[in-house]
C-alpha cells in the first residue's frame, strides 16, 4: 500500500468514522446520564432521515432548512420517548430498558416501511460537485461536508457538556444521581435534555451518511453496530471516548478492507467481543464503570 | 419553622417512619439520634422529597412540603447534606459548588461561591481539583458548602461526622456553631450522640421508626438510657 | 373436585381437542397448518430464549446464532455426509449446545449492557461467518435439504408435521417446566434474583450461568434442525440480528418468566401478518413495535398476563 492511498483511506476512514461516532456519542450520553443503552438509536436517525427526505422532495423545502428542521425533530422524539417511555420504566431491570428500545427500534422500521414504503431511494446529497483534491488527499465534497458537520457537532456537545449548567448537571447525574437529586437538580428535565441532543445527533449522522447508501428502512443497522463497537472501544463511560473510537473504527474499517475486504464486518464484530473481555473499561473508560 | 406531624414514610411495601413528629424552631440546632435502621436517613429523605410522605405533613413556616420534588424543597429555603458526602469525584471542587446553586441565576451563583471560598479557604485552594481527590474531612467541608450555596434558612446534615478523624469531627461542628451564629437552622442527624449534645439545642431519638425520647440537650444527656445506649464509650 | 378444577379441567380438555383437531379443522387451507408449524418451531426456540432471560436473568441478543447452527450443522451432516437424520439433529442439538458454552462465557464476566451487546456482536459474527463458508453454501444459503423423517416415515404433509411438532413441543415445555421445578432449576433462578446471595448460599454461579446457556442454545438448536428440514432452505441473513430481535421479542411479549409465554408469542409474531393479509404487511411490523413497547410498560407478563385475567375473570 503506497502512502498516498493509506493518507486517502485515513481521510476517507475518518469521515466514515465521524458518523460512527456522532451515533455513539448520542448513545454514550444517554446512557451515561439516564441510564439506558439506546439500541434504537441508529433507526431513530432513520426514520429523522425519511423525514427529512420526503420534506427535500415533496414540499421542496429547500436542503439547509430541512437539515435544521430534521435535527430539531430527532430533538422532539428523543425528548417525547423519554417523557413518556423511558420515564414510566426507569426503575426496571436492563433488560426491560433494552426491549423497550428495541421495540421502539422496531416501530421506527414498521413506520417508514408502512409510510413510506420499502424500495431504496437515493438521498441527495448535500453538496455536488467534484471532488476537492488537498495535497495527496481526493475527497467528495460530501464527505468534506460530513467532517465540518462532525467537528461542529463535537464543539457543540463539548461546550454542553463543560460550559453550561446543564450539560454540568448532566455530567452529575452520570457521577452520582442521588446527589443531584439531593442537591435540588431537576434530573427529569435533565433526562429529557439528554435524549433530546442524543436523538439529534443521531438524525444529524444519518443525514450526513445516507448520501452514500440508498435510503431503505434497514440502513442505519449496520452503522448502529459499529457505533457500538466505537463506544465499547473508546470506554462506556467516555463521550469523547466514544468519538476517538469511532474515528478509530472508520479508519482501521477502511485500511482493513482495502486489504482484506471479504472480513470487513465480521471483524469489527470480533473486535467487540475481546475488547468486552480483556479491557472491559475500553481505551479511556475509568477505574469501575459507576452503574453497572 | 419545620415541623414534621405523624409523618408515615418509607420504601416500598414497609413503612420505616411511623407516625413520627418533630418540630424545630427558627435559629435552633436539633438533633435526631438513633441507631442504624432506625429511620434517621428516611427522615431527612422525606422532608426533603426524595420519599413521599405517605401519611401526616411536613410544613416549613406555613408551607407545606408534602409531595414536592427535592428542587422545589431546596427552593423552599432548605438543604440537604446527605450521608456519606455524595461529592460528585470527577467535578471540581467549583463545579461541585456551582451545581448546588443550580437554581440561581448566574450572577447570585458568583458571589454564594465567593462567600463559600472566604467561609472554606481549604476549598479556595482546591478550588479547580477533582471532588474525588480530596481528603475525607476536606470532602465534608466541601458538602457542608454545597449545603449553603442555596444560602438555606435550614440544613439537614446526616451524619456529617461519619468516617472522619476525631480533630476533624471537631472543626465540622465547630463550623456547625458558627453557622447557627450566622443565622442557619440545622437539623443534625447523627450517631454521635455525645458531640451532638454538646452541640444541639434540643434533641429528639428514634427507634425503630418512632420518636422515642425527646427533650432540651442536656435532659437527653442526663437520662439514664441515653447514657447507657448512646453515650457509653465507643460506639 | 372444586367446581373451579371441574371448570378447569373442562377448559383444559376443550383447549386439547382443540390442538388436536386444528388440523382437520384446516385441512382445505394446509398453508395456515404451515404458519402453525412455524410457529411451533419458534415458540421451542423461543422457550430456550425464555429460559435464559426470563427465569436466568442472563440478556442475549444472539440466540438465533443457535438456531442456526442447530440447522446446519444437521444439514450439512444429512447433506454432505449422509448421516441418518436422527443421529444429524442430535448433532445438531450438540453442536448449538457447544456454543452456547462459548458464548455463555461472556456471562460470566459481563453483565446487563455489556452482555447485551457481547451476544449481539457474537450472535451476528456467527452469522457472518455462516455467510462465508462454503460449505453451508455461503452467501447463496442450503438449498434442498431432504424433509424431515421419522425412522422410515417421511413427513411430507404439513398435518402430519403439526402433531408431530405439537409432540415436540409438550415435551420441551415438560423438559423445561421439571428443570425448572428441579434444585437446579430453583438454583439459576437464585443467580437471577441477586448473584450474591445465591453464591452465598453455595450455588455455583458461573456453573449455572453455563449450564443456562448451554441448556437455551440446544432447545434451540433443535429448533433450527427441524427448521432446516421442514423449510429445506436456509440462509444466514435469515438468522442475524433481526431474527435474534425477533426471538427476543416474542419472549416479551408472549411474556417473560411464564412457560406458556413463548408459544403465546409466537403465534402472535407469525399469524398476526397472516391475519392481516398480504397488502398492509408493515402495518405487522408497526404493531410488533408497538407491542413490545406496550408490553414492557404496561403488561408485563405480556399475553400470559392477558390469559391469567381472563382466567381470573372466567374463575378458573
Amino acid at each position: 500500500m503506497s502512502f498516498d492511498i493509506f493518507l486517502n483511506l485515513t481521510a476517507r476512514g475518518l469521515t466514515t468514522g465521524a458518523i460512527y461516532a456522532l451515533v455513539g456519542m448520542g448513545i454514550v450520553l444517554i446512557l451515561q446520564t439516564t441510564n439506558v443503552m439506546n439500541f434504537a438509536q441508529g433507526d431513530t436517525g432513520m426514520f429523522i432521515t425519511y423525514l427529512a427526505f420526503f420534506m427535500i422532495t415533496t414540499a421542496k423545502v429547500p436542503y439547509s432548512l430541512v437539515l435544521i428542521l430534521a435535527i430539531a425533530a430527532g430533538a422532539v422524539v428523543g425528548l417525547l420517548v423519554e417523557r413518556f417511555m423511558m420515564r414510566s420504566v426507569r426503575s426496571r431491570s436492563h433488560l426491560s430498558l433494552i426491549m423497550l428500545t428495541l421495540g421502539l427500534s422496531l416501530l421506527f422500521q414498521g413506520l417508514a416501511a408502512f409510510l413510506f414504503k420499502t424500495e431504496p431511494r437515493l438521498f441527495p446529497p448535500l453538496v455536488s460537485g467534484d471532488p476537492i483534491k488537498l495535497g495527496p488527499i481526493i475527497l467528495g465534497r460530501q464527505d468534506i461536508v460530513v467532517l465540518l458537520a462532525a467537528i461542529v457537532a463535537f464543539g457543540v456537545l463539548y461546550l454542553f457538556l463543560y460550559r453550561t449548567k446543564q450539560g454540568a448537571a448532566a455530567r452529575s447525574i452520570s457521577q452520582d444521581e442521588y446527589a443531584a437529586r439531593v442537591l435540588g437538580i431537576p434530573t427529569p428535565s435533565i433526562y429529557m435534555l439528554v435524549w433530546a441532543i442524543g436523538s439529534a445527533m443521531a438524525g444529524l449522522a444519518a443525514l450526513l451518511i445516507v448520501p452514500r447508501f440508498s435510503l431503505e428502512p434497514s440502513f442505519m443497522g449496520l452503522i448502529q453496530m459499529k457505533a457500538f463497537t466505537a463506544i465499547v472501544l473508546g470506554g462506556m463511560g467516555s463521550v469523547f471516548g466514544a468519538a476517538v473510537g469511532g474515528l478509530i473504527i472508520g479508519v482501521v474499517e477502511n485500511l482493513v478492507a482495502y486489504q482484506f475486504p471479504a472480513i470487513k464486518d465480521s471483524f469489527m464484530l470480533i473486535v467487540i467481543v475481546i475488547v468486552l473481555l480483556v479491557l472491559p473499561q475500553g481505551l479511556f473508560g475509568k477505574r469501575q464503570q459507576r452503574r453497572f | 419553622m419545620l415541623r414534621v406531624d405523624q409523618v408515615v414514610s418509607g420504601y416500598g411495601p414497609i413503612d420505616v417512619l411511623n407516625h413520627v413528629t418533630i418540630s424545630l424552631d427558627k435559629g435552633e440546632i436539633v438533633a435526631v439520634l438513633g441507631a442504624n435502621g432506625a429511620g434517621k436517613t428516611t427522615l431527612l429523605r422525606t422532608i426533603t422529597g426524595l420519599i413521599r410522605v405517605r401519611k401526616g405533613s411536613v410544613t416549613f413556616g406555613d408551607k407545606l412540603l408534602n409531595g414536592l420534588s427535592p428542587a422545589e424543597v431546596v427552593k423552599c429555603g432548605i438543604s440537604h447534606v446527605p450521608e456519606g458526602r455524595h461529592i460528585f469525584p470527577d467535578l471540581t471542587v467549583e463545579e461541585n459548588l456551582l451545581l448546588a446553586a443550580y437554581i440561581m441565576p448566574r450572577s447570585q451563583q458568583k458571589s454564594r461561591l465567593d462567600a463559600m471560598y472566604a467561609m472554606f479557604s481549604i476549598l479556595a485552594e482546591r478550588r479547580k481539583q477533582a471532588g474525588g481527590t480530596l481528603s475525607g474531612g476536606e470532602q465534608q467541608m466541601l458538602a457542608l458548602a454545597r449545603g449553603l450555596m442555596p444560602n438555606p434558612r435550614l440544613m439537614l446534615l446526616d451524619e456529617p461526622s461519619l468516617g472522619l478523624a476525631p480533630k476533624i469531627i471537631g472543626t465540622v461542628f465547630d463550623t456547625l456553631a458558627r453557622l447557627r451564629e450566622s443565622g442557619v437552622s440545622i437539623l443534625l442527624v447523627e450517631q454521635n450522640a455525645k458531640r451532638s449534645l454538646e452541640l444541639a439545642d434540643r434533641a429528639y431519638v428514634l427507634v425503630t421508626g418512632q420518636v422515642a425520647l425527646e427533650g432540651t440537650a442536656r435532659e437527653l444527656n442526663g437520662n439514664e438510657m441515653v447514657r447507657q445506649l448512646y453515650l457509653g464509650g465507643t460506639r | 373436585m372444586t367446581p373451579s378444577n371441574t371448570r378447569r379441567m373442562a377448559v383444559n380438555g376443550a383447549i386439547v381437542a382443540l390442538v388436536l383437531v386444528l388440523p382437520l379443522v384446516f385441512r382445505t387451507k394446509s398453508s395456515i397448518i404451515g404458519y402453525l408449524n412455524i410457529a411451533m418451531l419458534y415458540a421451542i426456540a423461543t422457550q430456550g430464549l425464555n429460559l435464559l432471560m426470563g427465569f436466568g436473568g442472563l440478556v442475549s441478543l444472539g440466540h438465533a446464532a443457535f438456531m442456526a447452527i442447530g440447522g446446519y450443522t444437521a444439514a450439512v451432516l444429512v447433506m454432505t455426509y449422509h448421516v441418518n437424520m436422527l443421529v444429524a439433529v442430535v448433532a445438531g442439538v450438540a453442536a448449538a449446545g457447544l456454543f452456547g458454552l462459548v458464548i455463555g462465557f461472556p456471562s460470566l464476566r459481563l453483565s446487563g449492557f455489556y452482555l447485551a451487546v457481547a451476544t449481539m456482536a457474537l450472535g451476528s459474527s456467527i452469522a457472518d461467518v455462516i455467510k462465508r463458508l462454503s460449505i453451508t453454501g455461503g452467501d447463496y444459503g442450503l438449498i434442498n435439504i431432504p424433509t424431515l423423517r421419522l425412522g422410515g416415515w417421511e413427513l411430507t404433509t404439513e398435518t402430519s408435521k403439526y402433531y408431530f411438532f405439537v409432540a415436540i413441543l409438550v415435551v420441551v415445555f415438560l423438559v423445561v417446566r421439571n428443570f425448572l421445578n428441579s434444585r437446579s432449576g430453583r438454583a439459576v433462578r437464585a443467580v437471577r434474583d441477586s448473584e450474591m446471595t445465591a453464591s452465598a448460599m453455595g450455588v455455583n454461579v458461573a456453573a449455572y450461568k453455563l449450564v443456562t446457556f448451554i441448556f437455551a442454545a440446544c432447545i434451540a438448536g433443535l429448533s433450527g434442525a427441524l427448521y432446516a428440514f421442514t423449510i429445506s432452505y436456509l440462509h444466514p441473513m435469515n438468522f442475524g440480528l433481526t431474527f435474534s430481535i425477533e426471538l427476543l421479542s416474542m419472549s416479551i411479549i408472549g411474556g417473560l418468566g411464564t412457560i406458556i409465554g413463548p408459544i403465546l408469542g409466537a403465534l402472535f409474531w407469525v399469524m398476526l401478518p397472516v391475519v392481516i393479509g398480504g397488502r398492509m404487511e408493515f402495518l405487522s411490523t408497526v404493531i410488533f413495535g408497538l407491542s413490545i413497547i406496550g408490553s414492557v410498560m404496561f403488561l408485563p407478563k405480556g399475553l400470559s398476563e392477558l390469559v391469567a385475567r381472563i382466567q381470573t375473570r372466567l374463575k378458573l
